[in-house]
């Protein structure tokens, strides 16, 4: 009990914990970029397909209609604080979309929908012994397993990330132009001229290393889930928590690298 | 260490109940080794699929210490070995046609057409129907019982063109004749390859005696 309620002793073990996922997801980050050439073997490349499909294809529905909502919701905010200013707004609606918004409401719904499905899956098939069988095959469960996941969900947040920004700009400016008496391409065209490359640069940036994060934190939990049936919930919890915190550090460390 | 061309060799292996254990297969041979009890089906089970190094002694596979190459090297090994578990060994999250052809389509190009020949041949000596063999291909394995897990294993590595074939338990829990089948066929899937090594882990129950193969080994 004393070793439980000891301060110290639960600050080192999460000490422990943090520094062995780090270097985990490091190893897996790693790993995924050496091999994926594996991506040529016609399984690995299947499974990639698939975690295209569903990380990348089945949430786009669920990406839309928040970005449909943000993009009004942002608009409905900046309108009431700026007026009919179409430049500011534009300015804006620019800062908060593509530079945080877009990225982080995108890295937080791929968590919600693939995190914890990632891990469960993995953490099933490692306290089943289906990586011992892979392995039996011949087959490095990393190389089949982890290297077309990572890729996949890395991909698919990226794409994910371009498409909510697109939309939550296209239906935010639609809605001020109901509410304003400033048309729809006069706020387009405000919005085109103050992006920039860097901004959309480091939004790319943003979406594939919220990507591999989330992908690796799913993976590193669910392949490293041993023991019994009750080590698959507790992985999918691990990695969903951890992922929404260390996307919300990283989002920090990229804003105030290149924008501050 | 002696130099031997055993495709299938223990020496001196100590691991758990296991005290001891030496037998090797040559190539070409069968050999059916029958274990006392589940404890020692484990502990072998676990030896001859990479698993677990044993506290002392040596595993041989085609000639090479399994526990002595690197992880990269034992995978390339196992590839020259099909191994059919008693559990099946299936992924979970793939339909049976997609366990059937994960190593295959894993380690080599194949042709569809003619893989889907041979699947529907061999689903047909394990008594299917075609239309059965089709419905089975798009089930995922949770939803089978252990003696359909063991068949499609048995066509996962009929589909290999391995060295060597261990069959654990691949008898248990079948009815008398369509064992008696499996017994014929997998005996003309070991002559199909020249040199190719078949072991047989068995139960150590009537059924094993009724097992034709060129050496028995007795594993306590």
């Amino acid at each position: 009990v004393s070793a439980v309620t000891d301060p110290i002793d639960i600050v080192g073990r999460s000490f422990l914990r943090t520094v062995a996922y780090a270097r985990g997801v490091d190893a897996l980050v790693r790993y995924a970029i050496w091999h994926a050439r594996a991506l040529s073997i016609p399984p690995v490349r299947r499974v990639f397909q698939k975690q295209i499909y569903f990380t990348g294809i089945e949430a786009l529905g669920a990406v839309g209609v928040i970005a449909m909502l943000a993009g009004i919701v942002i608009t409905t905010q900046i309108t009431s604080l700026v007026g009919q200013n179409a430049r500011l707004m534009a300015n804006i609606l620019l800062w908060t979309i593509v530079r945080e918004l877009g990225p982080l409401l995108t890295a937080i719904i791929i968590v919600a929908r693939s995190s914890s499905a990632t891990a469960s899956e993995l953490a099933t098939m490692s306290i089943r012994g289906e990586l011992d069988s892979l392995r039996v095959l011949g087959i490095e469960p990393n190389e089949y397993l982890v290297v077309p996941r990572i890729l996949g969900i890395t991909a698919s947040v990226a794409v994910v990330t371009f498409y909510f920004q697109a939309i939550a700009i296209v239906v935010g400016l639609a809605y001020a132009s109901l509410v304003q008496p400033i048309s729809f391409s006069e706020n387009l065209s405000g919005v085109m001229s103050a992006l920039t490359i860097q901004e959309v640069l480091v939004s790319l940036l943003k979406g594939v290393v919220f990507g591999l994060l989330i992908s690796a934190t799913s993976c590193f939990y669910g392949v490293s889930a041993s023991g019994s049936v009750t080590a698959v919930p507790r992985a999918a919890t691990k990695a969903v928590m951890r992922n929404l915190i260390m996307v919300f550090v990283l989002d920090g460390v990229i804003t105030y690298a290149f924008f501050i | 260490m002696r130099f031997s061309s055993d495709m299938i060799r223990l020496e001196g292996v100590w691991s758990g109940p296991l005290h001891g254990l030496s037998f090797d297969v040559a190539p070409g041979t069968s050999a059916k080794i029958v274990v006392a009890s589940e404890e020692r089906h484990t502990a072998l089970q676990r030896l001859l699929f990479g698993l677990l190094p044993p506290e002392r002694g040596e595993v041989y596979l085609l000639n090479e210490p399994v526990y002595r190459l690197p992880a990269q090297e034992r995978l390339r090994l196992f590839r020259r070995v099909a191994i059919v578990p008693e559990g099946g060994g299936l992924i979970s999250n793939l339909k049976v046609w997609e366990n059937i052809l994960l190593p295959r389509a894993y380690h080599a190009a194949f042709d569809d057409a003619e893989i889907e020949t041979r699947i529907l041949g061999l689903f047909r000596e394990f008594g299917f129907g075609d239309q059965d063999t089709a419905r089975l291909m798009g089930r995922l394995p949770d939803t089978l019982p252990a003696h359909e897990k063991r068949l499609i294993a048995l066509a996962r590595a009929m589909l290999t063109d391995a060295d060597v074939v261990i069959y654990d338990y691949l008898f248990s829990g079948l009815e008398r004749k369509v064992a008696m089948d499996l017994v014929a066929l997998t005996g003309e899937f070991q002559r199909r390859k020249t040199g190719r090594a078949s072991l047989h882990v068995c139960a150590d129950d009537a059924f094993a005696t009724l097992i034709a193969v060129d050496q028995s080994i007795g594993a306590g």
